[in-house]
C-alpha cells in the first residue's frame, strides 16, 4: 500500500519535480528579464545608440564588484522603461569603444539621446539617480 | 595570536546586496579588498569547495565519500566548520545538505562554532544557507540574507584578517545552476585587482594570509 504521509519519500519525490519544474519556469522568466539588457560590442555600439531615442548603457567588466550590485537595478528599469533601450559594453574587451566615450572607470553608465551622448553617472549609483537623469532626458532634448 | 577564517557562503550574491541591505556585508563592501569570484555553470557545493581545499580546479556533481585530508586543511593547520565536500557536511559542525536544518539555526551554530575554534587556530568555514533555501524558497532570500548578515558580523568583529567568499552566486532555478560570480571581501589584498577570483586563487590567498602574519 502507497503510504502518503509527509515523510513518503515518493510523495517528496513527486513533490520535488514539480517545484523543480514551477522553478525552472521562474529561471526562464527571469533570463527574459536579464535579456532585456543587450550586450554591445563593436559590430552593434553605434547602432544601438542611433537607431534609438533613449539608450542607456552600462560600462562594465567582470571583476567589477559594484557592477554587479548595479546590474539589478538597470534590468528592473529595462522593464519598466519600455521606450528606452538598455545594454552593456564590457570594457575590457571594449577597450576603443570605452576610450571613446572618455570612460575611465566602471561601472559607468552613459546616457544618448538621438544617438548623443547626454549625462554619464560614475560608480556605484542608486535607482533614483539613474531615473531621475532617465526623467530629465525625457523631458529636454 | 591574530586570528584568521576563510569563511564561504554558498549562494551570497552581490546582485541582493541593495535590495535586502545586509548592513554589514555592505560595509564591508566599502571597507575592504574586493572582487568577483568567476566559476561557471554547472556549479555544484562540493566540487566548488573542494577547489577550495585543494587548491586545483575540481568538477563534479556529487558530494564526495573517500578522500584525503585536503591541502588547504594540511598546509595551514586550520579547524573546518560545516564544509560540504561531505553529506552531511565535514567538521565540527555537520548538517545535511537539505531544507531540513532552519537557516537561522545553521548561522547560529556556525557562528559559535568559529567564535570557539579560532580562539587556538585558523578557521575555515561554510553556511549553506542561501544555497539551500533559495533553489526552493526565493520568497525568503532577504529573509535568509539578513541572518547571514548578522552571523557574518559576529563572526568577523572577533577577527583580525579573513577572507569572506562565495563560490558562485544565487541559485538560478535548477541545482546546479546559480549566477557564475560571486562575492569576495577580504582583509587581503589580491596581487592583480583586475582579476576575477578564481576558486583554486582562494586557498592561496588564506595561505599567504596566514604566513604574512
Amino acid at each position: 500500500m502507497f503510504s502518503l504521509s509527509e515523510d513518503d519519500p515518493e510523495l517528496q519525490r513527486i513533490l520535488d519535480k514539480k517545484l523543480r519544474g514551477f522553478l525552472r519556469v521562474k529561471a526562464e522568466r527571469e533570463s527574459v528579464h536579464r535579456q532585456s539588457i543587450r550586450d554591445l560590442d563593436g559590430d552593434n555600439f553605434k547602432d544601438f545608440v542611433t537607431n534609438n531615442d533613449l539608450a542607456v548603457v552600462e560600462f562594465w567588466a567582470p571583476w567589477c564588484a559594484p557592477c554587479y550590485v548595479i546590474s539589478p537595478i538597470l534590468e528592473e528599469l529595462a522593464l519598466e522603461y519600455k521606450e528606452v533601450v538598455f545594454g552593456k559594453l564590457d570594457v575590457d574587451s571594449h577597450p576603443r569603444i570605452a576610450e571613446a566615450y572618455g570612460i575611465m572607470g566602471v561601472p559607468s553608465i552613459l546616457f544618448f539621446k538621438n544617438g548623443r551622448a547626454k549625462g554619464l553617472l560614475v560608480g556605484l549609483t542608486s535607482r533614483e539617480e539613474i531615473e531621475a537623469r532617465l526623467e530629465w532626458l525625457k523631458l529636454h532634448s | 595570536m591574530a586570528k584568521a577564517a576563510l569563511i564561504g557562503v554558498l549562494g551570497l550574491s552581490y546582485s541582493s546586496f541593495l535590495k535586502c541591505h545586509p548592513e554589514n556585508l555592505l560595509k564591508l563592501f566599502n571597507t575592504v579588498n574586493r572582487g568577483v569570484v568567476e566559476n561557471p555553470k554547472p556549479q555544484y557545493p562540493a566540487s566548488s569547495w573542494m577547489s577550495v581545499m585543494e587548491i586545483a580546479e575540481m568538477r563534479g556533481r556529487g558530494f564526495y565519500t573517500h578522500f584525503g585530508t585536503p591541502r588547504l586543511i594540511l598546509e595551514s593547520g586550520a579547524a573546518v566548520v560545516n564544509l560540504p565536500i561531505t553529506n552531511p557536511s565535514y567538521g565540527s559542525y555537520s548538517i545535511p545538505y537539505d531544507l531540513s536544518v532552519h537557516y537561522e539555526d545553521e548561522v547560529r551554530e556556525v557562528v559559535e562554532n568559529v567564535l570557539k575554534e579560532v580562539e587556538r587556530r585558523p578557521v575555515i568555514a561554510s553556511i549553506s544557507a542561501i544555497d539551500r533555501f533559495l533553489h526552493y524558497r526565493p520568497d525568503i532570500r532577504c529573509e535568509i540574507y539578513k541572518a547571514v548578515d548578522v552571523g557574518i558580523g559576529e563572526i568577523l568583529e572577533a577577527l583580525k584578517d579573513f577572507v569572506l567568499f562565495s563560490p558562485y552566486g544565487e541559485p538560478m532555478g535548477e541545482e546546479g545552476f546559480h549566477e557564475s560570480h560571486g562575492v569576495y571581501l577580504s582583509t587581503m589584498p589580491r596581487p592583480r585587482e583586475r582579476d576575477t577570483v578564481k576558486l583554486r586563487d582562494l586557498g592561496l590567498l588564506f595561505l599567504s594570509m596566514l604566513h604574512s602574519r
